[in-house]
């Protein structure tokens, strides 16, 4: 038992102010630091080496973004198809992943690495696949196009979080549920799905941020007559070079939603059942 | 007519039996207990019994009704679970009143209900927590409260005590006995501990290799076991090949002694600790092998010729030496087994 031999050191109160400052420092190295370039190269007028911040300031790379008419609409439909991604992820992955966790079926082992194998193929190949098919189905160039084609892209993630999940339900509490007078679609409904809320969470916000960025697949199907926000951003971003400063307005402009989503289910749900949830991943 | 009445319940497997053919007739207010090593089909058939296990073959009666093939919420049969199985993200009363709102009882009977049960379980306290803040014993008297509000027309028990340590488990086991004579509901207990099959059963059902063994109230089978397996498995013994004759057998160490039935020729003896007395005798055809002292009693294993016997001796007196030579005396009438086909001697 090396457990007895060396017991883990535990954190007392003295501790809190260094593990405080240890844990935020490296939360502003990774996330702050990054985030403060971005900010003020959005900026920037002119930052050259060995300046430490942009020798001029300027609201120009905003102003020329922001007062593109075309932006606003295209943020509203990428709001729009990340939330149906989103919600048609959790409808088709909940009894998919709930089949893949609980029955013993032929050729399961096939059917898991058929539902994975979108995490392996670049997306680009597969709108690429799809393009033709879309075209004769008449859905390329539409927002179903665009949703179908992104939820090929989501899926593969949430229900594999999901099955996981669902996995650690005891087989116990269903059963209980039954001998208690609940037919099987009840005791999917008052004892899984509520069971399952910090997955779907966890899940679903990073569908909904995958859905909201994406941009190889969406660009395929959807542009030129569906225009999400990202593929409207990337025109800014043109083939001539690498412009920094216009492409801190795009990321910036980007994960603004993300962050609020995040604040959002950050203070509806508990600490602990978010957690719980993001364990899974 | 019996309550519960199984006949012929069988379950098969691809290729292996998990239940013979078995009979059970339970009448209405009984605690029977299922009694038996892990394997030996206690558990299918209780499975079967809850609805969640399909027979090959058989029925399954309650009050002249047949309802084995009826699913689970369709049948009036409760169950306490070895796990507890609470629903964890529900409040005590929550879970109390899950199988009251699935059979939408009146709000009104529904609360009559979980008082009852909430009062004879203990449970005032706890009625607005959450599971995860009860100790093991608090949540298995939530557990039994959920089964009790049912009104079930037979209680199931699956190991209910065994995940709790040994002081609690013997506490909970006379609250248990007490709740189902209160209730007065049908009981049907399934476990594995034959101290827990004693001290709580009207009639123990044992069962071995998916077959009824024989089944009898607690002091039948102790006292009076018919196989070989069932004395082995209820409390301790030693089994003896004798030679009977009449009223009384040869031992096969020498001397003889009373035997409980009338026989001639060579029967199995099964021999309990307090069958045997030992007296200290330098002339004894036994010695002593080996002592434990249990507090109330001594048990001795003791060497007779090739054969390993238990005895135990109550009383004030110190444990006698390993080695001493003793005598052996029948303290009551020694218990002839029946001859069993099948049963390896």
């Amino acid at each position: 038992m090396s457990h007895a031999a060396s017991p883990r050191i535990r954190f007392t109160p003295d501790d809190a102010p260094w593990l405080a400052v240890g844990l935020y420092g490296a939360l502003a190295l990774v996330i702050g630091l990054p985030l403060a370039m971005i900010v003020l190269w959005s900026f920037s007028d002119g930052w050259f080496p060995p300046a430490l911040i942009p020798t001029d300031f300027t609201l120009d790379h905003w102003r020329q973004i922001v007062e593109d008419r075309g932006l606003a609409e295209a943020a509203i439909r990428s709001v729009g198809i990340a939330f149906t991604v989103t919600l048609l992820s959790g409808i088709i992955a909940l009894p998919t992943a709930w089949a893949m966790a609980r029955f013993p079926f032929r050729m399961k082992r096939a059917v898991e690495l058929f539902i994975l194998a979108p995490l392996i193929v670049p997306g680009l190949v597969v709108a690429v696949g799809v393009g033709q098919l879309f075209l004769m189905l008449k859905l390329a160039y539409t927002v179903p196009g665009v949703i179908l084609v992104q939820l090929i892209g989501t899926l593969p993630l949430m229900i594999r979080l999901l099955s996981a999940s669902l996995g650690t339900i005891p087989e116990d509490l269903l059963l209980a549920a039954r001998s208690l007078g609940a037919s099987p679609l009840r005791s999917m409904l008052a004892v899984v799905l509520p069971l399952s809320v910090p997955t779907l969470v966890a899940g679903g916000l990073i569908t909904f941020v995958e859905s909201f960025q994406e941009f190889d697949m969406s660009f395929i199907v959807g542009a030129p007559l569906v225009e999400t926000l990202p593929i409207r951003l990337f025109f800014y971003l043109d083939g001539s070079g690498i412009r920094f400063t216009s492409a801190a307005v795009v990321s910036l402009i980007l994960l603004a939603p993300v962050l609020v989503i995040f604040v959002i289910a950050g203070r509806i749900m508990r600490d602990d059942v978010m957690a719980s949830g993001m364990g899974k991943l | 007519m019996p309550h519960l009445q199984v006949t012929g319940l069988t379950k098969r497997f691809a290729d292996t039996v998990a239940l013979h053919p078995t009979d059970l007739d339970v009448e209405q207010g009984e605690f029977i207990t299922l009694l038996g090593p892990s394997g030996c089909g206690k558990s299918t058939f209780l499975r079967m019994l809850m609805g969640i296990t399909t027979p090959s073959g058989g029925e399954i009666r309650i009050a002249g009704t047949r309802i084995d093939r009826l699913p689970p919420e369709k049948r009036n049969i409760a169950m306490v679970f070895q796990s507890y199985a609470l629903f964890p993200h529900m409040s005590v009363l929550g879970n109390l009143a899950f199988g009251l709102k699935m059979k939408k009882v009146p709000k009104a009977e529904q609360t009559r209900r979980i008082a009852h049960a909430v009062r004879i379980c203990n449970l005032d306290a706890y009625v607005d927590r959450m599971p995860r803040q009860l100790s093991g014993g608090q949540q298995q008297r939530v557990a039994l409260a959920r089964a009790i509000v049912m009104e079930p027309d037979l209680l199931l028990f699956d190991e209910p005590l065994s995940n709790l340590d040994a002081k609690l488990r013997e506490s909970l086991r006379e609250d248990l006995l007490g709740l189902h004579r209160r209730v007065g509901g049908t009981s049907l207990y399934v476990t594995h501990d034959q101290d827990e099959a004693m001290a709580m059963s009207d009639r123990i059902v044992v069962m071995n290799e998916g077959r009824v063994v024989e089944s009898g109230t607690p002091f039948e089978l102790y006292r009076a076991p018919r196989s070989r397996f069932t004395a082995r498995f209820l409390g301790r013994t030693s089994l003896i090949e004798a030679i009977a004759s009449g009223n009384e057998a040869r031992l096969p160490w020498g001397g003889t002694a009373p035997i409980d039935r009338s026989a001639s020729g060579p029967v199995s003896l099964s021999i309990r600790p307090e069958d045997l007395r030992i007296e200290a005798d330098t002339q004894g055809a036994a010695a002593i092998s080996g002592h434990q002292f249990l507090g109330a009693a001594i048990l001795y294993s003791v060497k007779a010729g090739e054969h390993q016997l238990i005895a135990s001796a109550t009383g004030h007196a110190s444990p006698l030496p390993v080695g001493s030579r003793v005598s052996l005396h029948a303290a009551a009438p020694l218990h002839v087994l029946d001859a069993i086909e099948g049963e390896a001697a």
